[in-house]
């Protein structure tokens, strides 16, 4: 990591806003999700063909310490333009993250995926993802998945039951240090996964909130300022971001 | 003119593809498209089948009443409407409508939670359905 985003991440720190720490990180695209109005959910990153569009969600909602948009669990996500986010989102290195809400308590037990943010390459067999999973055994946690046909990379976070805000990191890392980790509230759970094989093919969907566009496992409740990287960052930078919500 | 938001469904049970492409096609240009908020305009998920969809939207009543889908289903089968045949049930809190015609069903429509639910009673009820059908409409 180079000394210009030490000095960002310093000048972060101490800067006025979440938005401002979070794009000091250098995300190559960032969805602060705060609006109240429009389809567009803004790249705050600045690249204007990175915007999302949101397919139904209601936004404007104030869940402390965030506006953001509530997600119905039915047929509401926020796409983004798969063949404009291919070039930025590199597969064989990157870092997702952002703070989910689930609707109630009976989302971890509504043995339904749900879907985080989904990166998936031509096919079901080939992906980055987060979720929450739909099986009775583990329903209650966020997975995380990297996956090149056979070759699977996956973890699973500790049990969750609360309705508060969750934050959740991503960094995967094919090529150098051949490592996945999940996050939960700024710490790695469920251990470094290793073995991990670049997934195949062209990105085929990019949804936030949903598996893909039909759009199935769509996620109930509340999402908030989801940004990706093409970098991998450091436990202490993630504990750093999980810090700037402040929640 | 009345307005409702819910969530509104429809399986199709025996149109062929390329009528139920025509009937979806007609529905999706429902609801509030220009509004600036994303809830009320038209937007849908798919069963896995592709044989079944929910919309969602801010609707005009009138629209989604069984007369007014019989004209839709009278102009893509180009017939009198009148020779669309239509049974009622309330299942639960939906209100189904199942369309037949010369003794065939065709088509069978749900307003989930019914046109007087609000859109969170709506939303509860198509939330249940799904729950009951998850086989149906998620994968894994």
């Amino acid at each position: 990591m180079g000394l210009p985003y030490k000095r960002a991440l310093m000048r972060g720190a101490v800067g006025p806003s979440i938005i401002d720490n979070i794009l000091s990180t250098g995300p190559v695209a960032y969805y602060p999700m705060n609006e109240t109005s429009g389809t567009a959910a803004v790249n705050a990153e600045g690249t204007a063909n990175r915007n999302g569009t949101y397919q139904g969600a209601t936004l404007g909602q104030f869940k402390a310490p965030f506006t953001c948009p509530f997600f119905d669990g039915i047929n509401d996500f926020l796409r983004l333009d798969e063949s404009v986010m291919a070039a930025p989102i590199n597969k064989n290195l990157g870092s997702m993250a952002g703070w989910a809400r689930v609707y109630d308590a009976g989302v971890w037990s509504d043995e339904t995926w749900r879907y985080l943010w989904n990166l998936e390459y031509i096919s079901n067999a080939n992906t980055i993802r987060l979720a929450k999973p739909g099986d009775l055994a583990t329903q209650d946690r966020i997975y995380s998945l990297l996956r090149q046909g056979t070759n699977i990379a996956s973890t699973t976070s500790n049990a969750l039951t609360t309705t508060g805000w969750i934050h959740i990191g991503l960094t995967w890392d094919v090529l150098v240090q051949d490592e996945l980790k999940l996050f939960v509230q700024g710490g790695q759970e469920g251990g470094t996964q290793t073995g991990l094989v670049t997934p195949s093919g062209s990105l085929t969907y990019c949804a936030i909130g949903a598996k893909d566009y039909t759009p199935i496992n769509t996620w109930h409740g509340w999402l908030a300022h989801w940004a990706i990287w093409d970098y991998v960052l450091a436990p202490s930078e993630m504990q750093l971001h999980y810090s700037w919500g402040g929640v | 003119m009345s307005h409702w938001h819910g969530y509104f469904g429809i399986e199709n049970l025996n149109l062929n593809e390329n009528q139920r492409d025509l009937l979806v096609a007609a529905l999706q240009d429902l609801g509030q498209n220009d509004s600036p908020f994303p809830q009320y305009r038209n937007h849908r998920r798919v069963r896995l089948d592709g044989q079944a969809t929910i919309f969602e939207a801010l609707w005009d009543s009138d629209t989604l009443l069984p007369g007014r889908i019989k004209i839709y289903l009278g102009n893509i089968f180009g017939i009198d409407p009148e020779g669309i045949d239509h049974e009622l049930t309330s299942p639960g809190d939906n209100l189904v409508a199942t369309f037949s015609r010369g003794g065939t069903d065709y088509l069978r429509m749900a307003l989930f939670g019914g046109l007087g639910s609000t859109w969170q009673e709506s939303r509860l009820a198509a939330l249940a359905y799904l729950a009951a059908n998850r086989n149906l409409w998620d994968g894994g």
